[in-house]
């Protein structure tokens, strides 16, 4: 069906959708924020629920990520993909600079990790040579993740920040896992209340993807 | 029968300018879409201008031979992808051309 797309306003109208559906292949992920949201959520109760492994979760939440996000990203492209004009200089100056920022504290915590290593293995035992297995593998995947994949900031800031965030929380004690479920419990309620509030974002962004998406289909005339 | 021929009022002279390569309703959409992007794939064109794949490869020719804009094959895994851009001349062949337009239809932008 050809369109007629003479009309000034429609003409706008048509430029305006496609800018902003470009946004949703960088700085819009819509479910991919809600599932950011949802882990964090499921992090902070598991954190709970056992105080030796639940902190793992968080570790693990990193690099599970980035496969959701980019799955959210491929279903927000379906009709092909758009480069918008705002990805350019400074989108990829925004990416470097997350790229660089993830590397360095990635880079930071496994330091302070290996220096500590011994002592806290001392102190804990079995599990928290085990846990610091698991946080070495989930942060160095998470940076290759971030590395093939990211494409905006949020990318690479919304890890960066929960890895820095949690690095400081396992590492600034004498232990590397937490004593007990109450010395996690202010940790948990930021978690979920950072979770809740993403979740909310995350939803938000994924209605007005459907308003546009119901918007592309009048355009083109289908109304379908 | 008088020798005297006259001359176009200004805005029916705007009209008469009117780029014949952008005037096409489907290339006209086509540039603006690709105006309000970086890089656009063959598949949102289809898509959200509703034309067959047939119809929008042989507009796209005629824009990429008028140099308005860039068409680039790739393969996404074994997926065949072509993405195109506008050039500056298609950014400028449509900027001028919403403007004779606006002139002539005597509206303000």
């Amino acid at each position: 069906m050809e369109p007629a797309p003479l009309d000034p306003t429609r003409l706008d109208a048509l430029a305006a959708a496609t800018r902003e559906y470009a946004t949703y292949s960088s700085t819009a992920f819509g479910l991919g924020t809600s599932a950011w949201g949802g882990l964090l959520i499921v992090a902070g109760l598991a954190c709970l629920a056992s105080a030796t492994w639940g902190p793992l979760l968080v570790f693990v939440a990193v690099p599970a990520w980035f496969p959701l996000m980019r799955s959210a990203r491929q279903h927000y492209q379906r009709r092909g993909k758009v480069r918008g004009e705002e990805q350019g200089m400074s989108a990829r100056r925004a990416r470097q600079n997350g790229l660089f920022g993830l590397l360095m504290l990635s880079g930071l915590f496994l330091v302070r990790l290996a220096r500590h290593r011994v002592e806290w293995v001392a102190s804990q035992g079995a599990p928290a040579s085990v846990a610091m297995a698991v946080a070495v593998t989930c942060t160095l995947l998470a940076v290759a993740l971030a590395l093939a994949w990211a494409r905006g900031y949020r990318d690479t800031y919304l890890p960066g920040l929960l890895l820095f965030f949690w690095a400081v929380q396992v590492t600034s004690d004498e232990r590397f896992l937490p004593a007990s479920r109450a010395d996690v419990v202010p940790v948990v309620v930021l978690l979920c209340g950072a979770g809740l509030l993403l979740a909310v974002l995350g939803g938000n962004e994924h209605q007005a993807w459907k308003q546009l998406d119901r918007r592309l289909a009048q355009l083109r005339g289908t109304g379908a | 029968m008088s020798g005297s021929v006259s001359r176009p009022k200004p805005g029916v002279r705007a009209l008469l300018e009117l780029d014949r390569l952008v005037h096409e309703p489907a290339r006209l959409a086509i540039l603006t879409i690709l105006a309000a992007a970086e890089e656009v794939e063959f598949l949102f064109l289809e898509e959200t201008t509703g034309l067959t794949r047939g119809n929008l490869s042989s507009h796209l020719s005629k824009l990429e031979a008028g140099a308005y804009l860039t068409v680039k094959k790739s393969f996404r895994g074994k997926i065949p992808a072509t993405s195109c851009r506008i050039t500056r001349e298609g950014r400028r062949a449509l900027d001028g051309y919403r403007r004779r337009l606006f002139d002539g239809l005597d509206l303000a932008e």
